[in-house]
């Protein structure tokens, strides 16, 4: 079953995703370009491991979106283990007290540390683990980890010139740009490439994130522990 | 309101209990996992008192009815069509415990003591039937029902055969509190001597309104229903305002007589639950989230539990458009059957729906 990038009538039905025999595990992550990115980056781990990137939706949906993934018919029976990986946007300690929160709720094993994994009790369940990204970091999103793992040598120095001119302090609005620069050098990068128009996760199928390299280690890592 | 309900070797199901029920409970799962079956026993256990309704059960499924001869019927009573294992039936509520169990008679059915005479059961009694009249024969006379819980002496039972009931014993009247269960089955499309009795008892009391309410999210056109008879025959007109003549109701479409249907069993007198195998059958997706809005209503203005089953995603999310803000008066469960034929329930609210779909995960 190939779980890269298309999603697959074996774990999709008509109405959306419910697990199947293929699937062995599954990694909730915060937001389709999330989920898009990581099957762009890892389609021979994905597929491997028997992997199911989830799209979690955001933080608000995070506590529901565990809920509804255990009551999947075929949860119990086929998903050995559950990953989570969301961003630390400005707080990494209130989203790790978040997922644990949602761990809990939903009645499965709590990790008590990013890629600490977690087995269930006596009772049964998935093994359970997350990942707060950028890893180690207090805050920041995926994007932060993205930029140290751009394939190219320098990034282009239009790209640089850009990200300089956003934060020009006359210009209107440009402390906007301080919460996001990661994620808006990230789209910078897609744009002066070879195809401008790629979403982040065809980008990531096309090569211009190193997958291989340590700055997206984290990530695999998790891959590899659920 | 029924809050629990158990059920075990009845049908389609070797045992199953639900907790958590609310006043609108919609049913799904695959084909095959009990979902009719769960409907057919909150429809027995919603009528203890009128046993016979069981003889109907194989009508409603395409089934020839049970004979002295042909025992099929009501074998099918029974988990895996075996009658050897009696039939439980429960169910939890704001009354209490209200509780049944079918058990097979082999042979033919024993003798039943005459009311009034020297063996006349008296409440309490322990009755049993007589012994068949040939031992050993697999063949099965007859089911002796029996309303429980004993404590509260609504101990009484009756012998069902595929002629009808037997007398009673003692009559039915204590089960005469049960809350009365209407039943839509999934082929059921109309029965105008019924809509026709609501509508006069609605009318009478000025409340006809409301089930028009509910028609209008049908068909928008719809300013009343006129029933009468002719020539013998009940007949429920609608009266579309921009039509020179009222029109019989069959004229307007299976979906219209379905939700007139619902509409009668929601409104009537007699019930209060109502029962409805796929519930989605001839509606337009368009008036799913207004239906539901308008089956709510009525369910909580007339004060009816409903139970219903559906395969259908759009009716799903019409619940979620129906309910922006959240509801407790909505429960949906999907049945799961297991390999032991046990089948167990999960339960889903209309929050969790709406990030269902936000997060495309499939809930049937």
């Amino acid at each position: 079953m190939a779980l890269s990038g298309a999603r697959t009538a074996a774990a999709v039905s008509a109405g959306g995703f419910k697990p199947s025999p293929e699937t062995r595990a599954i990694v909730i992550v915060e937001g389709k370009n999330l989920e898009f990115l990581i099957r762009g980056l890892f389609p021979k781990l994905l597929q491997t491991r028997q992997i199911w990137v989830l799209n979690g939706g955001g933080r608000d949906d995070m506590q529901s979106a565990f809920d509804v993934l255990v009551r999947t018919s075929g949860f119990r029976e086929h998903v050995k283990a559950v990953g989570a990986i969301y961003d630390a946007e400005g707080d990494k300690t209130g989203t790790a007290r978040s997922l644990s929160a949602a761990f809990r709720a939903a009645g499965l094993a709590v990790p008590q540390a990013p890629l600490k994994p977690a087995s269930p009790g006596p009772a049964g369940g998935p093994n359970t683990a997350y990942l707060i990204v950028p890893h180690e970091k207090e805050s920041g999103c995926i994007e932060d980890m993205l930029l140290e793992a751009y394939a190219g040598n320098q990034p282009p120095e239009c790209v640089e010139r850009f990200m300089s001119c956003l934060q020009q302090p006359d210009r209107r609005d440009s402390s906007a740009i301080n919460n996001w620069k990661a994620k808006v050098k990230v789209h910078s990068l897609i744009a002066a490439s070879a195809k401008p128009e790629q979403t982040l996760g065809e980008s990531a199928k096309a090569g211009l994130w190193n997958a291989d390299h340590s700055g997206l280690a984290p990530i695999k890592k998790l891959l590899e522990l659920i | 309101m029924f809050s629990q309900i158990r059920v075990q070797n009845f049908r389609g199901i070797k045992s199953l209990k639900i907790d958590g029920l609310a006043r609108l409970n919609i049913f799904i799962g695959e084909n095959g996992c009990g979902k009719t079956s769960l409907l057919e026993s909150l429809m027995i256990l919603g009528n203890r008192a009128a046993p016979q309704l069981l003889l109907n059960l194989a009508a409603w499924r395409d089934q020839p009815r049970a004979s002295p001869q042909f025992d099929v019927p009501l074998r099918c009573f029974f988990f895996n069509l075996d009658p050897r294992v009696r039939i439980s039936l429960g169910a939890t509520g704001e009354h209490g415990e209200r509780g049944l169990e079918i058990s097979a008679i082999f042979g033919d059915y024993g003798t039943i003591p005459a009311v009034g005479g020297q063996d006349e059961q008296k409440p309490g009694d322990i009755f049993e039937p007589g012994p068949p009249a040939t031992t050993g024969e697999d063949r099965i006379g007859g089911v002796l029902y029996r309303i429980l819980p004993r404590t509260t002496g609504d101990n009484m039972r009756a012998i069902l055969t595929p002629q009808g009931l037997l007398q009673p014993q003692p009559p039915f009247l204590v089960a005469s509190g049960d809350p009365g269960a209407f039943y839509v089955h999934a082929r059921r499309a109309t029965s105008l001597n019924e809509t026709a009795n609501v509508l006069t008892d609605l009318a009478q009391e000025r409340l006809e309104e409301m089930l028009y309410e509910l028609l209008r999210t049908v068909n928008p056109k719809v300013r009343g229903l006129w029933a009468g008879v002719r020539g013998g025959q009940t007949a429920v007109l609608a009266d579309l305002g921009e039509q020179l003549r009222r029109m019989p109701i069959q004229l307007l479409g299976d979906g219209f007589c379905r939700i007139c249907l619902i509409a009668t069993g929601l409104a009537g007198r007699n019930a209060k639950m109502v029962i409805v195998d796929e519930i989605d059958s001839g509606l337009h997706y368009s008036t799913m989230p207004g239906f539901w809005q308008g089956v709510a209503a009525m369910c909580s203005q007339c004060k009816v539990q409903l139970f219903c089953s559906t395969h259908n995603e759009e009716m799903l999310r019409a619940l979620v458009k129906a309910f922006p803000e959240g509801t407790n008066d909505v429960a949906i469960f999907r049945l799961d059957r297991q390999v032991d034929g046990n089948v167990e329930p999960t339960r889903y609210d209309t929050e969790m729906l709406r990030t269902a779909e936000k997060i495309d995960v499939e809930v049937r």
